[in-house]
Protein backbone atom coordinates (compact mmCIF):
# COMPACT_ATOMS: atom_id res chain seq x y z
CA UNK A 1 0.00 0.00 0.00
CA UNK A 2 1.33 3.42 -0.92
CA UNK A 3 1.99 5.92 1.82
CA UNK A 4 3.23 9.42 2.26
CA UNK A 5 2.84 11.67 -0.77
CA UNK A 6 0.24 9.54 -2.53
CA UNK A 7 -2.01 9.27 0.50
CA UNK A 8 -1.75 13.01 1.06
CA UNK A 9 -3.30 13.64 -2.35
CA UNK A 10 -6.14 11.24 -1.78
CA UNK A 11 -6.99 12.84 1.59
CA UNK A 12 -6.88 16.30 0.01
CA UNK A 13 -9.24 15.19 -2.76
CA UNK A 14 -11.70 13.71 -0.28
CA UNK A 15 -11.97 16.80 1.87
CA UNK A 16 -12.96 19.21 -0.86
CA UNK A 17 -15.18 16.83 -2.82
CA UNK A 18 -18.24 17.01 -0.50
CA UNK A 19 -19.73 20.31 0.58
CA UNK A 20 -22.81 18.62 2.13
CA UNK A 21 -23.81 14.97 2.15
CA UNK A 22 -26.57 13.89 -0.19
CA UNK A 23 -28.99 12.91 2.58
CA UNK A 24 -28.97 16.43 3.93
CA UNK A 25 -29.32 17.76 0.39
CA UNK A 26 -32.41 15.63 -0.22
CA UNK A 27 -33.91 16.76 3.04
CA UNK A 28 -33.41 20.41 2.13
CA UNK A 29 -34.76 19.91 -1.38
CA UNK A 30 -37.92 18.37 0.03
CA UNK A 31 -38.40 21.45 2.19
CA UNK A 32 -37.63 23.73 -0.74
CA UNK A 33 -40.43 21.95 -2.58
CA UNK A 34 -42.68 23.30 0.17
CA UNK A 35 -41.26 26.80 -0.40
CA UNK A 36 -39.09 26.74 2.71
CA UNK A 37 -36.79 29.75 2.24
CA UNK A 38 -34.58 28.84 5.20
CA UNK A 39 -33.84 25.46 3.61
CA UNK A 40 -33.03 27.17 0.34
CA UNK A 41 -30.66 29.59 2.03
CA UNK A 42 -28.83 26.75 3.72
CA UNK A 43 -28.45 24.84 0.46
CA UNK A 44 -27.44 27.99 -1.35
CA UNK A 45 -24.65 28.82 1.08
CA UNK A 46 -23.36 25.25 0.98
CA UNK A 47 -22.88 25.22 -2.79
CA UNK A 48 -22.64 28.78 -4.06
CA UNK A 49 -18.85 29.05 -3.87
CA UNK A 50 -18.37 25.81 -5.73
CA UNK A 51 -20.71 26.82 -8.54
CA UNK A 52 -19.23 30.31 -8.64
CA UNK A 53 -15.71 28.90 -8.95
CA UNK A 54 -16.85 26.74 -11.85
CA UNK A 55 -18.49 29.73 -13.54
CA UNK A 56 -15.45 31.95 -13.08
CA UNK A 57 -13.43 29.24 -14.77
CA UNK A 58 -16.01 29.26 -17.54
CA UNK A 59 -16.75 32.95 -18.17
CA UNK A 60 -13.85 34.72 -16.40
CA UNK A 61 -16.03 37.65 -15.39
CA UNK A 62 -17.26 38.22 -11.83
CA UNK A 63 -20.51 39.94 -12.81
CA UNK A 64 -21.46 37.36 -15.41
CA UNK A 65 -20.54 34.48 -13.13
CA UNK A 66 -22.74 35.89 -10.38
CA UNK A 67 -25.62 36.42 -12.80
CA UNK A 68 -25.47 32.81 -13.96
CA UNK A 69 -25.09 31.61 -10.37
CA UNK A 70 -28.33 33.41 -9.49
CA UNK A 71 -29.98 31.85 -12.53
CA UNK A 72 -28.76 28.41 -11.55
CA UNK A 73 -29.81 28.54 -7.93
CA UNK A 74 -33.18 30.02 -8.88
CA UNK A 75 -33.65 26.93 -11.02
CA UNK A 76 -33.14 24.82 -7.89
CA UNK A 77 -35.88 26.81 -6.17
CA UNK A 78 -38.24 26.37 -9.11
CA UNK A 79 -37.56 22.68 -9.70
CA UNK A 80 -36.11 20.97 -6.61
CA UNK A 81 -37.54 17.71 -7.88
CA UNK A 82 -35.25 17.92 -10.90
CA UNK A 83 -32.47 16.34 -8.86
CA UNK A 84 -33.02 12.61 -8.90
CA UNK A 85 -30.08 11.61 -6.72
CA UNK A 86 -28.27 9.50 -9.28
CA UNK A 87 -25.19 11.74 -9.13
CA UNK A 88 -23.59 14.09 -6.66
CA UNK A 89 -25.77 17.15 -6.16
CA UNK A 90 -22.86 19.44 -6.97
CA UNK A 91 -22.40 17.64 -10.29
CA UNK A 92 -26.08 18.18 -11.11
CA UNK A 93 -25.77 21.85 -10.16
CA UNK A 94 -22.71 22.29 -12.32
CA UNK A 95 -24.60 20.73 -15.21
CA UNK A 96 -27.30 23.39 -14.86
CA UNK A 97 -24.74 26.16 -14.54
CA UNK A 98 -22.94 24.89 -17.60
CA UNK A 99 -26.08 24.94 -19.73
CA UNK A 100 -26.96 28.43 -18.59
CA UNK A 101 -23.44 29.65 -19.31
CA UNK A 102 -23.58 28.12 -22.76
CA UNK A 103 -26.94 29.71 -23.49
CA UNK A 104 -26.01 33.10 -22.19
CA UNK A 105 -22.57 33.61 -23.60
CA UNK A 106 -20.63 32.63 -26.66
CA UNK A 107 -17.67 30.33 -26.24
CA UNK A 108 -14.24 31.81 -26.05
CA UNK A 109 -11.88 31.30 -28.90
CA UNK A 110 -10.19 27.90 -29.27
CA UNK A 111 -6.72 27.27 -27.94
CA UNK A 112 -4.28 29.92 -28.94
CA UNK A 113 -1.45 28.72 -31.07
CA UNK A 114 1.71 28.74 -29.08
CA UNK A 115 4.16 28.87 -31.92
CA UNK A 116 6.92 29.69 -29.52
CA UNK A 117 6.37 26.45 -27.62
CA UNK A 118 8.04 24.52 -30.41
CA UNK A 119 11.14 26.65 -29.99
CA UNK A 120 11.74 25.52 -26.46
CA UNK A 121 11.88 21.83 -27.32
CA UNK A 122 15.65 21.66 -26.88
CA UNK A 123 15.98 23.54 -23.66
CA UNK A 124 12.69 22.93 -21.88
CA UNK A 125 12.49 20.05 -19.45
CA UNK A 126 10.91 17.07 -21.22
CA UNK A 127 8.63 14.57 -19.55
CA UNK A 128 11.44 13.56 -17.26
CA UNK A 129 11.42 13.21 -13.50
CA UNK A 130 13.68 16.25 -13.21
CA UNK A 131 11.41 18.26 -15.48
CA UNK A 132 8.31 17.42 -13.47
CA UNK A 133 10.11 18.06 -10.20
CA UNK A 134 11.23 21.49 -11.37
CA UNK A 135 7.72 22.45 -12.39
CA UNK A 136 6.19 21.10 -9.21
CA UNK A 137 8.55 23.22 -7.12
CA UNK A 138 8.40 26.40 -9.10
CA UNK A 139 4.93 26.74 -10.58
CA UNK A 140 2.72 29.17 -8.74
CA UNK A 141 -0.99 29.81 -8.69
CA UNK A 142 -0.77 32.82 -10.98
CA UNK A 143 1.33 30.91 -13.51
CA UNK A 144 -1.18 28.08 -13.53
CA UNK A 145 -4.03 30.56 -13.88
CA UNK A 146 -2.29 32.27 -16.77
CA UNK A 147 -1.78 28.98 -18.59
CA UNK A 148 -5.29 27.71 -17.88
CA UNK A 149 -6.58 30.91 -19.42
CA UNK A 150 -4.98 29.98 -22.72
CA UNK A 151 -6.91 26.73 -23.05
CA UNK A 152 -10.14 26.18 -24.93
CA UNK A 153 -13.34 26.11 -22.88
CA UNK A 154 -13.55 22.31 -23.04
CA UNK A 155 -9.94 21.72 -21.99
CA UNK A 156 -10.03 24.26 -19.19
CA UNK A 157 -13.35 22.92 -17.98
CA UNK A 158 -12.00 19.38 -18.03
CA UNK A 159 -9.03 20.33 -15.85
CA UNK A 160 -11.30 22.21 -13.47
CA UNK A 161 -13.74 19.34 -13.12
CA UNK A 162 -10.97 16.82 -12.45
CA UNK A 163 -8.62 18.77 -10.22
CA UNK A 164 -10.87 21.33 -8.57
CA UNK A 165 -14.20 19.53 -8.43
CA UNK A 166 -12.62 16.07 -8.03
CA UNK A 167 -15.02 14.36 -10.42
CA UNK A 168 -14.52 10.85 -11.73
CA UNK A 169 -14.05 10.28 -15.45
CA UNK A 170 -17.69 9.15 -15.71
CA UNK A 171 -18.91 12.29 -13.96
CA UNK A 172 -16.84 14.54 -16.18
CA UNK A 173 -18.20 12.73 -19.23
CA UNK A 174 -21.71 13.30 -17.92
CA UNK A 175 -21.15 17.03 -17.41
CA UNK A 176 -19.41 17.53 -20.74
CA UNK A 177 -21.84 15.26 -22.64
CA UNK A 178 -19.10 13.24 -24.27
CA UNK A 179 -17.67 9.70 -24.07
CA UNK A 180 -15.20 8.84 -21.33
CA UNK A 181 -12.52 8.31 -23.95
CA UNK A 182 -12.95 11.92 -25.07
CA UNK A 183 -12.56 13.09 -21.48
CA UNK A 184 -9.29 11.22 -21.16
CA UNK A 185 -8.03 12.62 -24.44
CA UNK A 186 -9.04 16.14 -23.48
CA UNK A 187 -7.33 15.84 -20.13
CA UNK A 188 -4.19 14.52 -21.73
CA UNK A 189 -4.02 17.43 -24.19
CA UNK A 190 -5.02 19.99 -21.57
CA UNK A 191 -2.31 18.95 -19.17
CA UNK A 192 0.27 18.83 -21.98
CA UNK A 193 -0.62 22.39 -22.97
CA UNK A 194 -0.56 23.66 -19.41
CA UNK A 195 2.75 21.95 -18.83
CA UNK A 196 4.27 23.44 -21.99
CA UNK A 197 2.98 26.86 -21.08
CA UNK A 198 4.46 26.62 -17.58
CA UNK A 199 7.76 25.46 -18.98
CA UNK A 200 7.79 28.47 -21.27
CA UNK A 201 7.07 30.78 -18.35
CA UNK A 202 9.90 29.18 -16.40
CA UNK A 203 12.27 29.60 -19.30
CA UNK A 204 11.35 33.25 -19.76
CA UNK A 205 11.56 33.92 -16.07
CA UNK A 206 14.95 32.37 -15.93
CA UNK A 207 16.17 34.19 -19.06
CA UNK A 208 14.77 37.72 -19.18
CA UNK A 209 12.50 38.01 -16.19
CA UNK A 210 9.82 39.48 -18.47
CA UNK A 211 7.03 37.70 -16.64
CA UNK A 212 7.92 38.96 -13.21
CA UNK A 213 5.88 37.31 -10.57
CA UNK A 214 4.57 34.58 -12.84
CA UNK A 215 6.52 31.98 -10.98
CA UNK A 216 8.22 31.70 -7.64
CA UNK B 1 1.21 0.33 -22.87
CA UNK B 2 1.69 0.31 -19.09
CA UNK B 3 3.25 3.79 -19.12
CA UNK B 4 0.28 5.00 -21.14
CA UNK B 5 -2.15 3.34 -18.79
CA UNK B 6 -0.39 4.92 -15.83
CA UNK B 7 -0.59 8.39 -17.36
CA UNK B 8 -4.24 7.86 -18.22
CA UNK B 9 -5.15 6.82 -14.67
CA UNK B 10 -2.90 9.20 -12.74
CA UNK B 11 -5.16 12.30 -12.74
CA UNK B 12 -7.97 10.28 -11.21
CA UNK B 13 -5.63 8.69 -8.75
CA UNK B 14 -4.64 12.18 -7.66
CA UNK B 15 -8.25 13.34 -7.29
CA UNK B 16 -9.18 10.19 -5.38
CA UNK B 17 -11.88 8.80 -7.68
CA UNK B 18 -10.25 5.68 -9.04
CA UNK B 19 -11.89 2.33 -8.39
CA UNK B 20 -10.02 0.10 -5.96
CA UNK B 21 -8.59 -2.17 -8.63
CA UNK B 22 -7.20 0.70 -10.71
CA UNK B 23 -5.89 2.43 -7.61
CA UNK B 24 -4.01 -0.69 -6.60
CA UNK B 25 -2.57 -0.97 -10.10
CA UNK B 26 -1.30 2.63 -10.02
CA UNK B 27 0.25 2.16 -6.61
CA UNK B 28 2.03 -0.98 -7.72
CA UNK B 29 3.27 0.77 -10.84
CA UNK B 30 4.70 3.59 -8.76
CA UNK B 31 6.44 1.10 -6.50
CA UNK B 32 7.96 -0.55 -9.55
CA UNK B 33 8.87 2.77 -11.19
CA UNK B 34 9.78 5.23 -8.45
CA UNK B 35 10.85 7.80 -11.03
CA UNK B 36 7.19 8.50 -11.87
CA UNK B 37 6.62 9.99 -8.43
CA UNK B 38 7.78 13.29 -9.88
CA UNK B 39 4.77 13.26 -12.21
CA UNK B 40 2.52 12.50 -9.25
CA UNK B 41 4.03 15.46 -7.41
CA UNK B 42 3.42 17.70 -10.38
CA UNK B 43 -0.26 16.79 -10.56
CA UNK B 44 -0.58 17.34 -6.85
CA UNK B 45 1.06 20.74 -7.19
CA UNK B 46 -1.27 21.63 -10.09
CA UNK B 47 -4.27 20.65 -8.01
CA UNK B 48 -3.13 22.79 -5.06
CA UNK B 49 -2.46 25.80 -7.29
CA UNK B 50 -5.91 25.52 -8.81
CA UNK B 51 -7.42 25.61 -5.35
CA UNK B 52 -5.31 28.60 -4.47
CA UNK B 53 -6.86 30.31 -7.50
CA UNK B 54 -10.40 29.75 -6.25
CA UNK B 55 -12.25 33.07 -6.07
CA UNK B 56 -12.54 34.40 -2.54
CA UNK B 57 -16.23 35.21 -2.30
CA UNK B 58 -18.72 34.88 0.53
CA UNK B 59 -21.17 32.01 0.49
CA UNK B 60 -23.95 34.57 0.20
CA UNK B 61 -22.80 35.86 -3.18
CA UNK B 62 -25.87 36.49 -5.32
CA UNK B 63 -28.22 35.33 -2.55
CA UNK B 64 -30.05 38.64 -2.22
CA UNK B 65 -30.78 38.74 -5.95
CA UNK B 66 -31.93 35.15 -5.90
CA UNK B 67 -34.29 35.81 -3.00
CA UNK B 68 -35.65 38.81 -4.88
CA UNK B 69 -36.44 36.52 -7.82
CA UNK B 70 -38.02 33.97 -5.54
CA UNK B 71 -40.24 36.53 -3.90
CA UNK B 72 -41.32 37.53 -7.37
CA UNK B 73 -43.14 34.23 -7.50
CA UNK B 74 -45.58 35.50 -4.96
CA UNK B 75 -48.57 37.60 -6.15
CA UNK B 76 -47.92 41.31 -6.23
CA UNK B 77 -50.53 44.02 -5.92
CA UNK B 78 -50.63 44.16 -9.71
CA UNK B 79 -51.34 40.47 -9.99
CA UNK B 80 -54.07 40.63 -7.37
CA UNK B 81 -55.70 43.51 -9.25
CA UNK B 82 -55.27 41.53 -12.46
CA UNK B 83 -56.99 38.57 -10.90
CA UNK B 84 -59.87 40.84 -9.75
CA UNK B 85 -60.37 42.05 -13.31
CA UNK B 86 -60.10 38.53 -14.65
CA UNK B 87 -56.44 38.60 -15.64
CA UNK B 88 -56.65 41.83 -17.61
CA UNK B 89 -53.04 42.74 -17.06
CA UNK B 90 -51.75 39.79 -19.06
CA UNK B 91 -54.48 39.46 -21.67
CA UNK B 92 -55.71 41.66 -24.45
CA UNK B 93 -58.13 44.25 -23.19
CA UNK B 94 -60.72 43.51 -25.84
CA UNK B 95 -61.95 40.60 -23.71
CA UNK B 96 -63.15 42.93 -20.95
CA UNK B 97 -65.87 45.40 -21.85
CA UNK B 98 -65.63 47.36 -18.61
CA UNK B 99 -61.96 48.06 -18.99
CA UNK B 100 -62.50 48.92 -22.65
CA UNK B 101 -64.21 52.10 -21.47
CA UNK B 102 -60.99 53.18 -19.88
CA UNK B 103 -59.08 52.02 -22.92
CA UNK B 104 -60.89 54.63 -24.99
CA UNK B 105 -58.90 57.23 -23.11
CA UNK B 106 -55.64 55.40 -23.68
CA UNK B 107 -55.81 52.48 -21.33
CA UNK B 108 -54.60 51.91 -17.81
CA UNK B 109 -51.11 50.72 -17.14
CA UNK B 110 -50.33 48.70 -14.04
CA UNK B 111 -46.75 48.19 -13.00
CA UNK B 112 -45.56 44.68 -12.20
CA UNK B 113 -42.78 45.84 -9.94
CA UNK B 114 -44.57 46.54 -6.72
CA UNK B 115 -41.41 47.75 -5.01
CA UNK B 116 -39.94 49.67 -7.93
CA UNK B 117 -38.88 53.26 -7.59
CA UNK B 118 -39.60 56.40 -9.63
CA UNK B 119 -42.24 56.70 -12.30
CA UNK B 120 -42.39 52.97 -12.99
CA UNK B 121 -44.54 52.54 -9.91
CA UNK B 122 -47.18 55.06 -10.96
CA UNK B 123 -50.20 54.54 -13.13
CA UNK B 124 -49.75 56.13 -16.52
CA UNK B 125 -51.99 56.40 -19.50
CA UNK B 126 -50.78 55.08 -22.76
CA UNK B 127 -50.72 57.35 -25.75
CA UNK B 128 -49.24 56.55 -29.09
CA UNK B 129 -48.17 60.01 -30.10
CA UNK B 130 -45.57 62.17 -28.45
CA UNK B 131 -42.55 60.49 -26.90
CA UNK B 132 -40.17 61.96 -24.40
CA UNK B 133 -37.69 59.20 -23.53
CA UNK B 134 -34.93 57.14 -25.13
CA UNK B 135 -35.77 54.23 -27.43
CA UNK B 136 -37.02 51.14 -25.65
CA UNK B 137 -38.62 47.83 -26.46
CA UNK B 138 -42.34 47.28 -26.76
CA UNK B 139 -42.99 43.70 -25.74
CA UNK B 140 -46.04 41.47 -25.77
CA UNK B 141 -45.88 38.45 -23.49
CA UNK B 142 -47.80 35.23 -23.91
CA UNK B 143 -51.16 35.25 -22.11
CA UNK B 144 -50.04 32.57 -19.66
CA UNK B 145 -46.64 34.13 -18.96
CA UNK B 146 -45.95 34.22 -15.23
CA UNK B 147 -44.63 37.31 -13.59
CA UNK B 148 -41.66 35.41 -12.16
CA UNK B 149 -40.69 34.25 -15.65
CA UNK B 150 -41.05 37.79 -16.97
CA UNK B 151 -38.86 39.15 -14.19
CA UNK B 152 -36.29 36.48 -14.78
CA UNK B 153 -36.23 37.17 -18.51
CA UNK B 154 -35.92 40.91 -17.99
CA UNK B 155 -32.99 40.36 -15.63
CA UNK B 156 -31.21 38.46 -18.33
CA UNK B 157 -31.32 41.49 -20.66
CA UNK B 158 -30.75 44.03 -17.86
CA UNK B 159 -34.23 45.31 -18.57
CA UNK B 160 -36.77 47.04 -16.39
CA UNK B 161 -40.45 47.76 -16.95
CA UNK B 162 -41.01 51.39 -17.82
CA UNK B 163 -44.72 50.96 -18.43
CA UNK B 164 -47.42 48.47 -19.20
CA UNK B 165 -49.47 46.59 -19.83
CA UNK B 166 -51.50 48.72 -22.17
CA UNK B 167 -54.87 47.89 -23.60
CA UNK B 168 -53.31 45.42 -26.01
CA UNK B 169 -50.99 43.95 -23.41
CA UNK B 170 -47.98 46.03 -24.47
CA UNK B 171 -45.11 46.45 -22.02
CA UNK B 172 -42.41 49.07 -22.45
CA UNK B 173 -39.02 47.76 -21.40
CA UNK B 174 -35.93 49.88 -20.75
CA UNK B 175 -32.58 48.27 -21.60
CA UNK B 176 -29.06 49.72 -21.80
CA UNK B 177 -28.86 51.81 -24.96
CA UNK B 178 -26.03 49.91 -26.57
CA UNK B 179 -27.77 46.58 -26.04
CA UNK B 180 -31.11 47.35 -27.63
CA UNK B 181 -30.66 44.99 -30.58
CA UNK B 182 -29.14 42.20 -28.55
CA UNK B 183 -31.91 42.48 -25.95
CA UNK B 184 -34.57 42.43 -28.68
CA UNK B 185 -33.08 39.25 -30.15
CA UNK B 186 -32.87 37.59 -26.75
CA UNK B 187 -36.47 38.47 -25.93
CA UNK B 188 -37.77 37.31 -29.32
CA UNK B 189 -36.12 33.94 -28.81
CA UNK B 190 -37.92 33.33 -25.51
CA UNK B 191 -41.14 31.28 -25.66
CA UNK B 192 -43.00 33.59 -23.26
CA UNK B 193 -42.61 36.53 -25.67
CA UNK B 194 -45.05 36.92 -28.53
CA UNK B 195 -43.77 40.11 -30.10
CA UNK B 196 -40.96 42.63 -29.72
CA UNK B 197 -40.57 45.98 -31.42
CA UNK B 198 -38.38 49.00 -30.87
CA UNK B 199 -40.44 51.93 -29.65
CA UNK B 200 -39.23 55.52 -29.84
CA UNK B 201 -40.00 55.95 -26.16
CA UNK B 202 -42.59 55.92 -23.46
CA UNK B 203 -45.47 58.34 -23.93
CA UNK B 204 -45.66 61.10 -21.33
CA UNK B 205 -48.14 60.85 -18.53
CA UNK B 206 -51.38 62.75 -18.88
Amino acid sequence: MLQGAALRYIDFAATYRTAMDNDRVRELLARIGREDEAAFRELYKAFSRKVFAYLMNRVSDHGRAEEILVDTMYEVWRRPGGYRGDAQFSTWLIGIARNKALMAYRSRRPDETHDDLDDIAETAPADTPDGYAQLAQKQRADGVQHCMGKLSDEHRECLHLVFYEGLSVAEVADVQHCPEGTVKTRLFHARQKVKKCLELLLQREGGKGDLKGALA
Amino acid sequence: MTQERFEELLPWYVNGTLEAEDRAWVEQYMKDHPEVRAELEWFGSLQRRMHENAPMVPATIGLARTMHLIRGDRPTIAERISAFFGGFALRPAYALAGVAALAIQGGVILNLLGDAKDDASEIRTLRASQVTEAPMLKVNFAPDAKEADIRHLLMSVQGSVAGGPGQLGDYYIRVPGDQLDAAASRLKADPIVQAVAVAPGLPPRE
